[in-house]
């Protein structure tokens, strides 16, 4: 019956009750849209893996630019391995729709039925018989096997051809079979799959032989690539217990240096790894939505407390217990937590399916390339959703409840108890405040070793910070509405003397507003200042390092990544124009390493070139000077990862197997978060039978501008190669594109955020005014105008504004100190600078003021409106 | 000393003291107070404001402790029992009839009557019928569907009597039971008040302002400088009166 009661309490507050749902809603929307796109990017991921890697146990990998394609023939003859499949891996743009990235899977369509057998041979698919016709596969030029979802999306039919370009290549895909995948799964596995012959995707990827070699092959390899070409890897499959353990050292006997065997079951991991820190960046952004949306509730339940403690103090004079009264609470939060929580999973997959497009699209920008962009809906996001909307609920509920269960029924019926309780406990209260703030920064200053993380831990002494300050605000709060009420008189007269008062009288709940409000708004300024000091930082950088004029490269499938090789020819051609007084030719290798991939960025370097770095360790001089006896140097990021550091020195695989580098000089370097090696184009040589240019950039003559050699070098590559040719403005605005657009992800976060808090202001300040019903309908009672009553009300809401933005500048500064110092650092190990603007400080205030006003606005035109005799009845 | 027929007291406080913090100062309401009151009897408590009438209520219904002394409610010492243990007390043993009604907004009439039942876990049946033969009894049963907003004061007042009467309590407590009512309404719900209670054998502490419902009660309580003084009704001085000490606790089960 209690519950009945409560029921229709809730019933009979429906908009407050709406926005308390809204509230549950929107958090829990917010967390599970974050979760599901980061589990969906993930699961895309291995779902591509596993496509790619079949049922393979084992694979072969390495090797001077791919394993040999030998390896194969060899491995059946020499070490007995009876399942061996070739694999030529890469990506590859689709020429009508530039912007669509499928990949392409290079097979041995005879070796497949045991790896793949979604491409096994058979009688073809125009029957719908299932299988590959080899007659056709083999034998017709650029023939293609693609999903039958692939097909359509692509609009080719059977027989179609399909223009694609392969680091910025033409080549031409020809439709002879379609898949029909047995069930979604598979469907999602294939999806944006190009599957070709090995032969093929050797050719379109520039393996076949002779095109690894060029006029200035190294001469000290030991390794030259068969008349096969290579491969990206040979995939196995071996057996479990001692016979497979043989298997595998004979394996390892017939590999060549430089080539190693391994688990095939690691890539996943490893991308998992590589993306975690970009993932809990995002997930921390969530559950900040869900730290306010937990004011929200905190609020309105508080507020269902308060305005009943008539009726539960009745109900404990009449006999009912404080455990009652607390389920009591509990329970009708929970009511608002479960209708709350059902709406915020519905918006949250619908979002989520709009995030998951953002979310994949920063992994292909930063990391890797996902082709699989469907919303993937875990039951475990769905689960944890629905904890966090409970659980938030529940924990918002309890000092409530906990309130609620301690009214004393002597005290029930004087209604300033809790605000005489909360003013007399506010200098406390501000006290545990100040040291849950001082265990937050001690939980920041734990020191933690460099690449091990520690970003939970400094989440965790973030939100200890947040709730630290959110405690003390009642007691600033009160400081400052004795300030305010003088200016407040001066300005709007006896209005705005009550206006000020009012803030105090009703504490309880007006600190709550101004709290949940400073939270978020202090939530955008720390978001925003750690954005803009990341963007003031990479602009510099960018200045420093584009020293050239123009940058000429393939189009690449990851921006940030590079890895397309410029036809030599082409490149000669570029450097060889008039009017350029500098080449640099740069190459970008990505090394497949145990702890996953390193990228090497290959060009000569001198002291011009190490000029443009600045240094954090060693300097530009010394590392230009090293770099010729075999040094390499390494970025910021790549020494916080590894946890190398000046003077070290560094394994890494090469042709000839792994070899040590000593390391002169860590420079700082905003490119890439996963870290680069710097390594002199010579020592590169000497290593890797390797020697293609992923792009050049040229440094115009006097009396040459960059556009002149813009057209020039576009007329040049014209019907050889497709390159972006950028000047170097067009590259750093493009650079910027993609920085902003990474961060895009970041911005819808955080504006959600704010949403939620303007619905916790919105339902604040309704409670507050409803609240005050009686005190204000009495004041109308005596003479005071609605126009009079409406100011009054718009002025208090205006000053609470304005104080939740001021509290919001410097709660937002350590906020954003935190995520520059301590969380990027540990995320990625870069050194920001830190960039405080002026105007992201005014638009805060701005947005506080702006949204306590907005707020305001209903409450005030309600109460106007209300009639003081109606007002008056006791309800 | 006013011992009813059978000789035992519904409610009796034995040198009650009672204070609250004021500051840094403690304002002494009871100190030293005795009362008694036997089963089936009517007692009025007057006094000034601010004399401790609403301190008396809330000792003898648990909701407050005293500093010294025993409060001893149908042969229970309120003084020794946890607070969980004085609500449940409260809950069996005590209804209460409040000034302004306190009836609770959300809920109907006759849920309002059987909440306690309810929470007793009484069957639904025999709460139902309970709930309706008192507001039978009170002349609201054809209003039992409607919520408290749509009766009248006097109405909610009485469903209040019909609700402290439900779970039949030995003692009912009733805080200036018609001071928000006009005269004629007083007087009605006051009527319906003490034939209620005296036909049920009902225990009824009333506090009050008003001289007037002094002739219904048979002992009057006077609340003055700490200290209770019982009359009765029709006498027009302080007698001097105080009750005799020394009754066991076994003898007043």
């Amino acid at each position: 019956m209690l519950f009945r009661s409560s029921l229709r309490y809730l019933l009979r507050h429906p908009w407050l009750t709406a926005l308390s749902i809204l509230g549950v809603a929107v958090g829990v929307a917010v967390g599970v849209a974050v979760d599901l796109a980061n589990a969906s990017a993930l699961r895309a991921f291995e779902l591509s893996g596993e496509a790619l890697t079949g049922r393979a146990t084992h694979q072969i990998v390495g090797g001077p630019g791919g394993v040999p394609g030998e390896m194969p023939a060899r491995l059946i003859r020499e070490a007995g391995v009876p399942n061996v499949a070739p694999v030529v891996e890469g990506t590859a743009r689709v020429a009508r729709d530039s912007a669509r990235v499928v990949g392409i899977l290079g097979v041995d369509l005879l070796a497949e039925a045991a790896f793949r057998p979604f491409v096994a041979p058979g009688p073809g698919t125009d029957g719908g018989a299932g299988g590959v016709d080899p007659g056709v596969f083999l034998t017709v030029p650029g023939a293609a096997v693609l999903s039958r979802g692939t097909a359509d999306a692509l609009g080719v039919a059977l027989g179609d051809t399909l223009g694609l370009s392969v680091d910025g290549r033409p080549v031409t895909a020809r439709l002879v079979g379609l898949l029909d995948p047995a069930d979604g799964r598979s469907a999602s596995a294939l999806s944006n799959l190009v599957i070709v012959d090995v032969a093929t995707a050797q050719e379109w990827a520039g393996r076949e032989s002779g095109t690894t070699g060029g006029e200035d092959a190294p001469s000290g390899s030991t390794l030259r690539a068969s008349d096969a070409g290579t491969l990206s890897r040979v995939d196995l499959i071996v057996p479990g217990g001692a016979s497979g353990a043989a298997m595998l050292a004979r394996v390892r006997a017939v590999l060549p240096p430089g080539v190693e065997v391994r688990p095939a079951t690691g890539q996943a991991e490893t991308l998992r790894t590589m993306t975690a820190a970009f993932r809990l960046n995002l997930t921390a952004l969530s559950l900040l939505a869900l730290v306010v949306g937990l004011f929200l509730i905190y609020n309105t339940v508080t507020f269902a407390v308060v305005q009943r403690r008539r009726v539960l103090g009745t109900f404990r004079a009449l006999g009912v217990t404080r455990g009652e009264v607390f389920r009591l609470v509990l329970g009708e939060a929970l009511a608002v937590g479960v209708v709350g929580t059902a709406l915020g999973l519905g918006l949250g997959v619908a979002l989520g399916s709009t995030l998951v497009g953002l979310v994949t699209q920063t992994i292909t920008d930063l990391y890797f390339v996902v082709r699989v962009r469907e919303l993937d809906l875990s039951a475990g996001s769905l689960l944890r959703g629905v904890a966090l909307g409970l659980g938030a609920t529940l924990l918002g509920a309890l000092r409530p409840g906990w309130e609620a269960a301690s009214v004393t029924p002597a005290s029930a019926l004087r209604r300033s108890t809790e605000e005489d309780r909360l003013a007399r406990g506010a200098g406390r209260i501000a006290a545990v405040g100040a040291g849950t703030m001082a265990l937050g920064g001690g939980l920041l200053l734990i020191p933690v070793p460099a690449g091990s993380g520690g970003i939970a831990l400094a989440y965790a002494g973030l939100l200890a910070i947040l709730v630290g300050f959110a405690v003390t605000v009642p007691w600033l709060t009160r400081g400052y509405a004795a300030l305010a009420r003088p200016v407040a008189g001066a300005l709007f007269g006896p209005v705005g003397r009550m206006a000020a008062r009012g803030i105090t009288a009703s504490l309880s709940r007006t600190a709550v507003a101004v709290a949940a409000l400073t939270v978020a708004v202090a939530a955008t300024v720390g978001v925003s200042t750690m954005v803009a000091s990341f963007r003031t930082t990479v602009v510099d950088w960018l200045g420093s390092v584009l020293q050239a004029d123009v940058y000429i490269s393939p189009p690449a499938a990851v921006f940030r990544r590079g890895g397309g090789i410029l036809d030599a020819g082409l490149y000669a051609d570029l450097a060889a124009m008039p009017g350029v007084a500098r080449a640099d030719g740069i190459r970008v290798r990505t090394l497949d390493t145990e702890q996953g991939p390193v990228d090497l960025v290959v060009g000569r370097v001198d002291t011009v070139r190490t000029g443009i770095y600045r240094f954090k360790e060693g300097d530009a001089k010394t590392a230009a000077r090293d770099a010729l006896r075999g040094s390499v140097s390494i970025s910021e990021p790549f020494g916080f990862r590894f946890d190398v550091q000046d003077g070290d020195t560094l394994t890494l695989p090469t042709d000839a197997g792994p070899r040590r580098f000593p390391v002169s000089g860590v420079y700082y370097d905003y490119g890439n978060d996963l870290g680069v090696v710097l390594m002199d184009e010579r020592m590169f040589l000497r290593h890797y039978r390797d020697p293609g240019r992923s792009g050049v950039a040229l440094t115009a003559a006097p009396g040459t501008t960059p556009e002149a050699l813009v057209q020039a070098a576009t007329a040049v590559a014209e019907g050889r190669q497709q390159v972006s040719v950028r000047s170097n403005r067009n590259l750093r605005e493009t650079s910027l594109a993609v920085f902003d657009r990474t961060f895009l992800v970041t911005h819808v976060l955080r504006l959600l955020a704010v949403g939620v808090a303007f619905v916790g202001v919105l339902s604040a300040l309704m409670a507050l005014q409803l609240e005050r019903r009686r005190e204000l309908a009495m004041l109308r009672a005596q003479g005071l105008t609605p126009a009079e009553l409406r100011r009054t009300v718009v002025v208090q809401t205006l000053l609470m504004g304005l104080w939740a933005g001021v509290l919001a500048v410097p709660l937002g500064l350590v906020l954003a100190a935190v995520l520059v110092f301590v969380v990027n650092v540990r995320s990625f190990g870069w050194t920001l600078a830190f960039e405080v603007s002026p105007l992201i400080l005014g638009q805060a205030v701005g947005l506080a003021v702006v949204a306590a006003l907005l707020a305001g606005l209903y409450p005030a035109w309600q109460m106007g409106r209300a009639d003081p005799a109606e007002a008056l009845r006791d309800d | 000393m006013d011992l009813d027929s059978s000789g035992t007291f519904v409610l009796d406080l034995r040198g009650v003291r009672k204070g609250y913090r004021e500051g840094d100062a403690t304002r002494t309401v009871l100190d030293g107070a005795d009362m008694r009151l036997a089963r089936g009897r009517i007692g009025a408590l007057v006094g000034r404001s601010g004399a401790g009438k609403s301190t008396v209520l809330n000792l003898v219904s648990g909701i407050d402790r005293p500093d010294a002394g025993q409060v001893v409610v149908d042969g229970i010492d309120l003084a020794g029992l946890s607070e969980r243990d004085r609500t449940l007390f409260r809950r069996r043993h005590v209804g209460f009839v409040f000034q302004f009604y306190n009836l609770v907004p959300t809920l109907t009439v006759e849920e309002n009557v059987r909440v306690l039942l309810d929470l007793d876990r009484v069957p639904a049946p025999e709460a139902q019928r309970r709930a309706r033969a008192l507001l039978d009894a009170v002349g609201l049963v054809d209003r039992a569907a409607a919520f408290p907003d749509r009766l009248s004061g006097g109405e909610q007042q009485r469903v209040a009597i019909a609700r402290a009467l439900a779970h039949d309590p030995a003692l009912v407590l009733a805080d200036e039971p018609t001071g928000d009512l006009d005269a004629e309404t007083g007087l009605r719900v006051l009527d319906l008040l003490e034939s209620l209670t005296r036909a049920q054998g009902k225990t009824l502490l009333m506090v009050t302002h008003d001289r007037s419902t002094l002739g219904r009660a048979d002992v009057v309580f006077t609340l003055a400088d700490g200290q209770i003084e019982e009359t009765t009704p029709d006498s027009t001085h302080v007698t001097g009166l105080r009750p005799a000490a020394g009754v066991p606790a076994a003898a007043l089960r």
